[in-house]
């Protein structure tokens, strides 16, 4: 469904300095699959979201290196033209925050059917209210007639996020890009988020790349795991592989950061320091600088991706 | 007497609900009494020095009101609050600036509790300036050795707060909290906005803090997990209710209530076991 091939992306940081935000990073999402992309913040897991939709400004982009594929499709070099094509229509967008994401002037359907008459100019309102309804209920929305005429602030937190999946599914796309869609939300809402979103994965066979700084709840729904920094990939395997016995130290780490629910009481450990800035990384391992095992060689030269097992693959010298 | 830290006693806060226009004039001629939502409802509970009392509660169960309530940006209906034996709420101009050195708080958003037009020498003296404090040591020094404490660098006073990342954010947020060195923090939902790594850092820093000060903390989230492994104590909200007051050694095992084990299972469902596939 989704192929990216050996991307690598440099944008344009002020005072002419260069930002390698994201450096040969192949993944493939396939289909009916979902794979988990975790980060934290500033690891570039969001410009990888928006340069697979062509979402960056042009005028930000120093140099891009290496394909990505929709469906087969090149989209690296895609006009603008080509791109309103593929968003919304072959790839779904589901955001951060519903609140800020919706128009808060716009009733539920108009929001919703802006999407279909984005991609069908020549529909009918009925048809368009019709593919609304269907999204909604899809989008587990039991009674969406009477949800028609709502405001996004006349709805509960979580039919807000719901609608925000209705809006992603109405074109009835094959991939889902969902950028932590239930951060910052109750533990309840979000196993009911991400229940619904499995459904879809399970029962329509849609394709997803979740993207999430929390590796709790990227086990929940992904098959694979990717596990990004500073616009590397460290590890990238099974997510029940990954998780249990994680072969990357940052991994590991970001594992022991979690907050956890265990019999035993003790506080998360934290990981020192901070993520290096795009422009200032280490020489070898981008992660030698905080690694607890981190060896003379991690220190000088940066350790190639390579395959220790089926579609498993790490980047460690270990 | 001063047994306790803060005393609260039947605290209650209602919001009346805004209506419409229309509403507003039929509800008049039919001397109906305005709508109102009860955020707080007889809540009583106290805290004693060094200890770290958990509020746990989803959106809208009345927390963040609770700690706005007890910081003064809103007025109770009803009830006390006793600070050292002070009450909160019937002390004077006065009174509450000695009070109110003493409590302060954390806020969740990391961006938008610090003035982005201040410095962050500017953001840490302003405190001090409305409590005539001047530190021995000169001002800049003693903010340097604050912004240590915290772990941030010493070259941050001439910053301004869009140079900082989030997490860095909430180390000045509470650093700016710590510049009058109070008795107790407020942290609503301190750790919400930050990424996991980053979370485990400010809530190692805050128990540090627990242990060097010897301060306590309310510390106030909708996240099980967290509140859990923090605190000593938790207090379930609901719908402005205290629904069980806790232990947190015993939460998982001995929570009573239909929604402290509803709260429970979903955090464990989350962090533990998964969503069923």
């Amino acid at each position: 469904m989704l192929k990216i091939d050996n991307y690598s992306l440099t944008l344009k940081g002020s005072n002419k300095v260069s930002l390698p935000v994201l450096e040969n990073i192949s993944l493939k999402v396939d289909k009916g699959k979902c794979l988990g992309i975790a980060g934290e913040s500033g690891s570039g897991k969001s410009v990888l979201a928006m340069s697979i939709l062509g979402l960056l400004p042009k005028t930000s982009i120093e140099h891009i290196s290496g394909q990505i594929y929709i469906n087969d499709k090149k989209i690296t070099n895609a006009s603008e033209k080509e791109l309103n094509d593929i968003r919304g229509k072959e790839v779904g967008f589901i955001f951060q925050e519903p609140m800020t994401a919706m128009n808060p002037l716009m009733k539920l359907k108009e929001q919703i059917a802006e999407v279909v008459y984005a991609h069908k100019k020549e529909i009918n309102s009925k048809d368009a209210d019709e593919a609304v309804i269907k999204a909604l209920s899809r989008a587990g929305f039991k009674e969406p007639l009477k949800f028609l005429d709502s405001y996004p602030h006349q709805l509960s937190g979580g039919m807000r996020q719901r609608a925000m999946i209705a809006m992603a599914l109405v074109m009835n796309p094959k991939l889902i890009i969902a950028d932590e869609p239930t951060t910052a939300i109750d533990a309840e809402l979000q196993t009911e988020i991400l229940t619904e979103l499995r459904r879809q994965i399970d029962n329509f066979g849609l394709s997803m790349l979740f993207i999430s700084h929390d590796l709790g709840v990227l086990r929940s729904i992904s098959d694979d795991i990717a596990i990004l920094y500073c616009g590397n990939l460290l590890e990238k395997g099974p997510a029940n592989l990954v998780l249990k016995n994680p072969k990357h130290p940052y991994t590991a780490d970001l594992i022991a950061a979690l907050p956890r629910l265990t019999l035993e009481r003790k506080l998360p450990s934290p990981i020192k320091g901070t993520l290096p800035s795009p422009n200032n990384k280490p020489k070898g391992c981008v992660y030698s600088d905080r690694c607890k095992k981190a060896k003379d060689i991690c220190f000088n030269t940066r350790p190639p991706l390579k395959e220790i097992g089926n579609n498993y693959f790490v980047t460690c010298w270990e | 007497m001063e047994e306790y830290l803060l005393k609260v006693e039947n605290l209650c806060k209602s919001f009346v609900v805004e209506k419409s226009l229309k509403k507003k004039i039929l509800s008049f001629f039919n001397k109906e009494r305005p709508e109102a939502v009860k955020a707080l409802d007889n809540i009583s509970f106290n805290i004693k020095s060094g200890e770290i009392l958990g509020i746990l509660g989803e959106s809208g169960s009345g927390k963040s009101t609770l700690a706005r309530t007890l910081m003064g940006i809103h007025k109770p209906d009803s009830g006390s609050a006793y600070l050292l034996g002070k009450n909160i709420f019937t002390a004077n101009k006065t009174e509450k600036l000695d009070i109110y050195k003493n409590m302060q708080m954390v806020f969740q958003d990391p961006y938008g509790s610090l003035d982005p037009r201040m410095n962050i020498r500017q953001i840490l003296s302003e405190p001090l300036k409305i409590h005539n404090i001047i530190p021995k040591e000169g001002i800049d020094n003693f903010l340097n050795k604050s912004l240590e404490e915290v772990g941030l660098s010493k070259d941050s006073l001439d910053k301004y707060p869009s140079e900082f990342s989030g997490g860095q954010r909430q180390r000045i947020g509470i650093c700016r909290a710590l510049i009058l060195n109070p008795k107790l923090i407020i942290a609503d939902e301190a750790v919400s906005a930050l990424d996991v790594s980053v979370q485990a850092q400010i809530l190692d820093l805050l128990v540090k803090l627990k242990e060097k000060r010897g301060i306590s903390i309310i510390f106030i989230s909708h996240d099980v997990a967290v509140v859990r492994q923090i605190s000593s104590r938790i207090i379930l909200l609901y719908h402005g209710k205290i629904v069980e007051e806790i232990d947190s050694d015993r939460l998982l095992s001995d929570a009573k209530h239909e929604y402290s084990r509803k709260l429970i299972n979903a955090a464990l469902t989350l962090r533990e076991s998964g969503i069923n596939r």
